[in-house]
């Protein structure tokens, strides 16, 4: 069958180079492409290649796709013809089989020439000369262009025109820190950046009708030695406006508008007067308060673009109005400064939302599942922007990959929350002017957990906690109050005669309290173009150090709280993650994860609930979850069926893999994943599970690669690994590359690993 | 405009030209009306000698100063006048001369006019004399009947002397009378300021003396008549001052800015020192005019009807206008690159002439109508109204969009404004009321109607706006854009749309340099899809980190997602499957604390959600299309 396909597409292939000739129309000819050839005409000391490359993107039309010098895609397009219908079958094939012919005739070759002349121009190569020229080969006609080119000039001197006015004082101040720097190469970008930066400044001094493009550069290139001066100037024909600065006279919040009635007049009646904010309200929906909070100024201050920018998304983030928009008016205050009336119209939504969802997701460590939930929404509970939330879920997850397909987990629960706008503490008010407004959330929640054939869980939980963004690139999540009890019922028989045998089963069903309290922080490199991006996460969680201090515990399991044994641990983990761009759209990405949870006194284990965990579609490709395993303990089957986790204390992970671009919606990747688990204490998988001394030992090292498919909301992967060191055989057998054997049947059943998961693994 | 004066005056000139050649050489003031003359570049003469390939022509010439005299011999065979736009080729025949002193000139005899043909490349048409007499009668110079043809061969009569006076100002009276006489047809050519075709009907008089010509009678231009009016290209310094830097030598240009005064005061316009607008210019009401507006992209004007206007000329033959033009019909034609759209004149529309036909003030309104649905106008700004509303915000509206041309002929001023016509009854009144009041709050933002307006033109569809959209501070770029012509506006706002695309776009490719490459057709195009594409974008919000069910946008996270390559962990991508946001596709990532139950692992996955928003129970269980409250 294969064969036949091969046949057949060599078949179509050879007929379609073939075929074009003579569809082309006469007195036409196809256009083959461009060609640039760079002529080094002093010492351009820059890329070549690479300018090249950026050249022939200002080439224009674009070339038609070519195999073996053939347009096997025009053949296509002249084959199918006109569809009749816009949606059917022929319609379809042409789209994705074909390509619209392009023509010599549609090629302006002076035009692009004109192009890649400016392109170089704006990055500093002056004086370079583009000439086109057109070479016909049978029935197609490609350019040729040949580009001279002189080397980049730099940038001498930075100059302000000065005239004395404030503007431009104000724009010298700001000299310091600016992207055109001397000694730079001329690009017309940093010219465009630096005009961005300063506008940005200026607007925010209160120059509101300010704009970069009344900034105007002067370049000269006639001081020699290839070198430039650039001068700065305002413009002199800006508008009178852009030539003051504004203070902000009032300061009107509409929080009902709709255009269901007339615009509100400006005038105040009708209008209440708090903290300085005229607010009409008339069906008092919201708290005058919450607009103290929300808007970050006041009359009387100087106009700032990020006040102004500041208090909007406060607004927008308040997530009880739909719309919000900001007008700025000029006016005179009272002696007699240009000064800006300013009106906030915000259109409520709607105070409740009743929610359906079903979702189908994948965790980390390869359960696939699927949840459905309800929820109920009401955003402005107290007329403050609150935002209680009810929520029903029952869901289901199942682990294929596993060697027990049996394991199936059920999932059911209830959940409240109250979300608040702002920082709440009881008897304390913060004052803060962020760009997002502090959340705090007030949670309950139940769930009921069934694990099949073994046993139930009760899991409740309540939450206090408050996030805030520092900055639209580092969160804050602090939750001082995180209180979860589990217990655990409903064992099957089967389950109770496993813990006959082996009562360290039990651990999996201990009650348990855990008192904690949580911190995390993160941050990532806010340009999502730059080069290297960073993301890291850092998170700290304690529990049970109060009652531990309180109770005096000294002894697993020893003291309770409610008449549950409360856990008492430190856990302190961080995620560091490093992407690198390369040529050609390659991604380079890597992870760093290491983790410490020591528990102490009450406890001699982390809760399973807060174990680390290895192996399995995102954390070590080549081991199945489950089968790896803390230190250098090899699962038993045993293990693997009856411990809810296989987890361990202290934890170190390090991934790697090169992400390429392959066709259409596909990407590939080569993968290199390392890392182990271990525990501090014997209990559950002896003295092979433990943290020792040669801990390095004992990581495990995978290797692999995947296909991808974006299906542009969410992305379906595919990665195969194989083990590259197991730690759990003797010290020195432990790398296995050398054992590698594709071709070996038992080899592969035995090592490779197949993962499909939904999103990156990191 | 220039050119029109151009025409005015040649077309005075040429009228006496005939006659004055010979008259003022046989007068004696040649030196000064030569000089006069050619300083005017309209004709030189050739030496009285034979030329070669000419008759020897017996009128001999001793210019200037060379003898100071003149001698006129009989029978003058062959004048040649050329010029830089005119040729006339002249065969005339005089009786007899005598010599004079050349202060003293004096002259009797009637001098023939054999054949001589007039050919004025800005008239593109040819006129001729076939056996004409001019009368010269000392002092003073009479025409009786002298007949002027046009190409098809109507007449145009002059009547009337030329008479006393000193040498260098002599009195006039004579009278010109035509009818459908074709002044004028010229095809469009470079350089041409004025082309089309031109036939009057002409009954003037002209006293006063060659100073101060004054002019009096009728001027009608008849139902032929189809003309093209130029204005001058936009001086090119203005379109790079919009640029982002400008090439210079400082040993040449100086850069201090010099205090600028009130000296930008424009000057008042002051008409003709001697004005009199004793002609009365009649204009037929099926002759068309045509004005370009914009010459580089070839945006026009095109009026037709009858007008009623004074004219005259001053004394430096400048043409003066005076009087209201307001056409019955017409339309604004806007030739964009990318697109062609037509805006037809809504009644009340004029020109007000009243000095130089250059200086008349527009006001001229024009109307483009689009039906589209109003949904993203009003977009998230109705707040909670009944769904059936809400659903009949998608039906398809006819909204005009008007353009208002005001400011003078040479420096044109366009605005804006959008409406819903009131003849539309079929509508809701809360639907009325709600794109009424929409619109009356645009009209308070020049960048949100300049925006709009460029969305209707250029995708025949409202741009719904976003709370985020008001995070640009003033938005100067939109509200600061060329308004010389629609076509200027349109390439404006895309510019300063572009700019803020390409930063998404390409921006690792080094592309700012947007301006420059824009230039080409196809490049617009690109831009216009990309365009599109973004402002279809909006039904995709993005956040990172930790959100509680807010779905507010955050801008890098969904550049970063659009890239296709995804970095961030814990990002929540929503897209919306309908426009109101009901159905809703989302995907999401869980981190370790809001997993229970299963240790340090994150969760990723895909949801479907079906949201229904109320502020009353009883609006979940409302059909679509169910009429409440009516």
């Amino acid at each position: 069958m294969f064969r036949f396909v091969l046949y057949c597409f060599i078949l179509l292939f050879a007929i379609s180079s073939c075929g074009v000739q003579k569809y082309v129309p006469a007195g036409e000819k196809l256009y083959r492409g461009a060609d640039i050839q760079l002529i080094n005409q002093g010492k351009v000391t820059a890329s070549l290649p690479l300018l090249k490359k950026q050249l022939k993107l200002a080439t224009k039309p674009a070339a038609m796709k070519f195999a073996l010098g053939k347009p096997y895609k025009i053949w296509w397009w002249y084959v199918l013809g006109q569809p009749k219908r816009p949606k059917g079958t022929r319609a379809f094939l042409k789209n994705k089989l074909s390509e619209a012919p392009v023509f010599a005739s549609q090629v302006n070759v002076d035009a692009t020439a004109k192009n890649m002349q400016d392109f170089l121009t704006n990055l500093g190569y002056f004086h370079a000369t583009v000439k086109g020229d057109t070479v016909n080969k049978g029935y197609m006609t490609s350019v040729r262009y040949t580009v001279h080119i002189f080397p980049q000039y730099k940038i001498k001197n930075i100059t302000w025109v000065n005239d004395d006015s404030d503007l431009l004082k104000l724009m010298q101040e700001k000299q310091e820190g600016g992207i055109l720097k001397r000694g730079n190469g001329y690009r017309l970008s940093d010219i465009q950046a630096e005009k961005d930066r300063l506008d940005l400044y200026i607007k925010s001094k209160g120059y509101y009708y300010f704009s970069s493009a009344y900034i105007m550069a002067y370049a000269d290139s006639t001081i020699g030695n290839n070198e430039v001066d650039i001068l700065l100037s305002i413009k002199k024909n800006i508008p009178e406006n852009a030539r003051h600065a504004y203070t902000i006279n009032s300061i009107s919040v509409f929080p009902n508008y709709t255009l269901l009635q007339p615009p509100p007049g400006t005038s105040k009646t009708g209008m209440t007067n708090f903290d300085e904010l005229l607010i009409r309200d008339t069906v008092h929906k919201f708290k005058p308060a919450l607009f103290k909070d929300a808007i970050t100024y006041r009359p009387g201050k100087m106009y700032s673009s990020i006040d102004q920018n500041t208090t909007l998304n406060r607004l927008i983030n308040l997530g009880v109005f739909k719309f919000a928009k900001n007008r700025y008016e000029q006016t005179i205050d009272t002696a007699g400064n240009p000064a800006l009336n300013v009106f906030y119209y915000l259109t409520p939504t709607k105070r409740k939302s009743l929610q359906a969802e079903i979702n189908g997701f994948s965790k980390q460590h390869s359960f696939l599942g699927t949840q459905a939930s309800l929820n109920w929404r009401n955003r402005n509970v107290f007329k403050g922007a609150e935002l209680l939330l009810i929520k029903g879920y029952g869901g289901i997850e199942m682990s294929f990959p596993d060697s027990f397909n049996r394991i199936t987990n059920f999932r059911a629960g209830v959940e409240a929350s109250i979300n608040l706008p702002r920082f709440y503490i009881p008897f304390i008010h913060i004052k803060e002017y962020n760009l997002y407004p502090p959340h705090t959330r007030l949670l309950f929640g139940y769930e009921l957990f069934r694990k099949q054939y073994f046993y139930s869980k009760n899991i409740y939980r309540l939450q206090y906690e408050f996030v805030w963004k520092q900055g639209s690139n580092k969160e804050h999540w602090l939750s001082p109050i995180a209180l979860t009890y589990i217990n655990a019922g409903k064992l099957t028989d089967t389950f109770r005669k496993e813990i006959f045998y082996n009562p360290a089963l039990l651990i999996n069903i201990n009650s348990e309290l855990i008192l904690g309290s949580t911190y995390s922080f993160t941050y990532n490199t806010t340009n999502p173009f730059e080069k290297r991006q960073w993301y890291f996460k850092g998170s700290l969680d304690i529990a049970g150090n109060i009652a531990g201090l309180v109770t005096g515990a000294n002894e697993t399991r020893q003291k309770k709280v409610g008449g549950t044994p409360f856990a008492q641990y430190i856990k302190a983990d961080i995620d560091v993650r490093y992407k690198r761009k390369l040529p050609n759209n390659f991604d380079w990405i890597n992870q760093l994860l290491i983790g410490v949870g020591i528990p102490y006194n009450n406890s001699n284990i982390l809760p399973f609930t807060k174990q680390y965990v290895i192996g399995g579609s995102a954390m070590l490709r080549g081991f199945r979850w489950r089968e790896i395993g803390p230190g250098s303990y090899l699962p038993t089957l045993y293990d693997q069926r009856l411990f809810q986790l296989v987890g361990g204390d202290y934890k170190l992970q390090f991934n790697s893999e090169l992400r390429i671009p392959l066709f259409a919606k596909f990407s590939g990747t080569v993968f290199l994943d390392m890392g182990n688990v271990w525990t501090k204490d014997t209990i559950l998988f002896g003295k092979a599970g433990q943290l020792k001394k040669d801990f390095y030992k004992e990581i495990a090292v995978a290797a692999g690669l995947g296909v991808r498919f974006d299906a542009g909301l969410i992305l379906i992967r595919a990665d195969l690994g194989f083990p590259l060191r197991k730690p759990y055989l003797p010290n020195v057998q432990r790398w296995v590359v050398s054992k590698i054997e594709l071709a070996d049947r038992n080899w592969r059943q035995q090592n490779l690993v197949l993962n499909i998961a939904l999103g990156y693994p990191f | 405009m220039d050119q029109l004066m151009l025409v005015v005056q040649t077309c005075v000139v040429m009228v006496f030209l005939n006659s004055f050649i010979f008259i003022n050489a046989c007068y004696g003031q040649h030196k000064n009306i030569l000089q006069e003359l050619s300083n005017k570049k309209f004709i030189s003469f050739h030496s009285s000698k034979a030329s070669d390939s000419l008759p020897p022509a017996l009128l001999n010439y001793f210019l200037y100063d060379s003898l100071r005299h003149i001698n006129i011999v009989s029978n003058v065979n062959v004048i040649t006048v050329t010029g830089n736009k005119a040729q006339a080729a002249a065969f005339v025949s005089a009786s007899s001369g005598r010599q004079k002193k050349i202060f003293r000139p004096e002259w009797s005899r009637p001098l023939m006019l054999d054949t001589v043909k007039i050919s004025l490349k800005s008239f593109g048409t040819s006129f001729f004399v076939y056996g004409q007499k001019l009368i010269p009668d000392y002092p003073a110079i009479s025409f009786k009947h002298f007949v002027i043809l046009d190409s098809p061969g109507h007449s145009l009569t002059i009547n009337g002397k030329v008479y006393g006076g000193d040498n260098t100002n002599k009195n006039l009276d004579i009278k010109i009378t035509t009818k459908d006489f074709l002044l004028m047809n010229v095809a469009s050519a470079v350089n041409q300021r004025v082309f089309g075709k031109a036939v009057v009907d002409v009954d003037l008089r002209i006293t006063g003396n060659s100073n101060l010509p004054l002019l009096e009678g009728n001027f009608y231009l008849t139902d032929e008549t189809d003309l093209t009016f130029i204005l001058p290209e936009k001086n090119s310094s203005e379109a790079s001052a919009k640029s982002v830097v400008q090439f210079i030598d400082q040993d040449s240009v100086v850069l201090k800015a010099t205090k600028t005064t009130a000296s930008a005061t424009k000057k008042e316009i002051q008409p003709g020192k001697y004005f009199n607008e004793s002609v009365q210019i009649r204009v037929d009401k099926n002759v068309s005019f045509k004005i370009l507006i914009d010459p580089n992209s070839g945006d026009y004007l095109q009026l037709k009807g009858a007008a009623k206007l004074n004219g005259g000329i001053d004394s430096t033959g400048k043409l003066f206008l005076k009087g209201l033009y307001a056409p019955d019909f017409g339309y604004y034609e806007l030739n964009s690159q990318f697109l062609n759209k037509r805006f037809n004149l809504l009644p009340g529309s004029s020109i007000e002439f009243n000095g130089l036909p250059v200086d008349a003030k527009m006001n001229i309104r024009s109307v483009y109508t689009i039906n589209t649905s109003p949904k993203n106008l009003l977009g998230n700004e109705v707040g909670s109204v009944d769904r059936h509303i809400v659903s009949s915000f998608n039906q398809e509206l006819p909204f005009n969009v008007i353009l208002f041309l005001k400011g003078t002929l040479s420096n044109p001023a366009i605005s804006f404004d959008i409406q819903l016509p009131d003849s539309n009854n079929t509508i809701s009144k809360v639907l009325k009321n709600s794109i009424n009041n929409k619109l009356l709050q645009l009209r308070t933002d020049i960048s949100g109607i300049n925006k709009q307006v460029f969305a209707l033109l250029a995708m025949d569809r409202f741009v719904g706006e976003q709370s985020t959209d008001f995070f640009k501070g003033n938005d100067a770029g939109l509200s600061d854009v060329a308004q010389e012509s629609v076509s200027m506006f349109l390439a404006s706002v895309l510019d300063h749309l572009a700019s803020d695309l390409f930063k998404g776009i390409n921006a690792d490719l080094n592309l700012t340099s947007y301006q420059d490459f824009a230039t080409s057709d196809a490049l617009q195009q690109e831009l216009n899809v990309e365009l599109s594409k973004s402002f279809l974008n909006d039904r995709l919000s993005v956040t990172t980190g930790k959100n509680f069910g807010i779905e507010s946008i955050d801008a890098s996270a969904k550049a970063s997602q659009q890239k296709g390559s995804r970095f961030l962990p814990a990002v929540t991508t929503n897209y919306k499957l309908s426009a109101d946001g009901k159905y809703l596709l989302r995907s999401y990532t869980k981190n370790q604390f809001e997993v229970i139950l299963d240790g340090y692992v994150m969760e990723t996955g895909l949801a479907f959600l079906v949201t229904m928003d109320y502020e009353k129970f009883k609006e979940l269980f409302w059909k679509n299309g169910e009429k409440a409250g009516k």
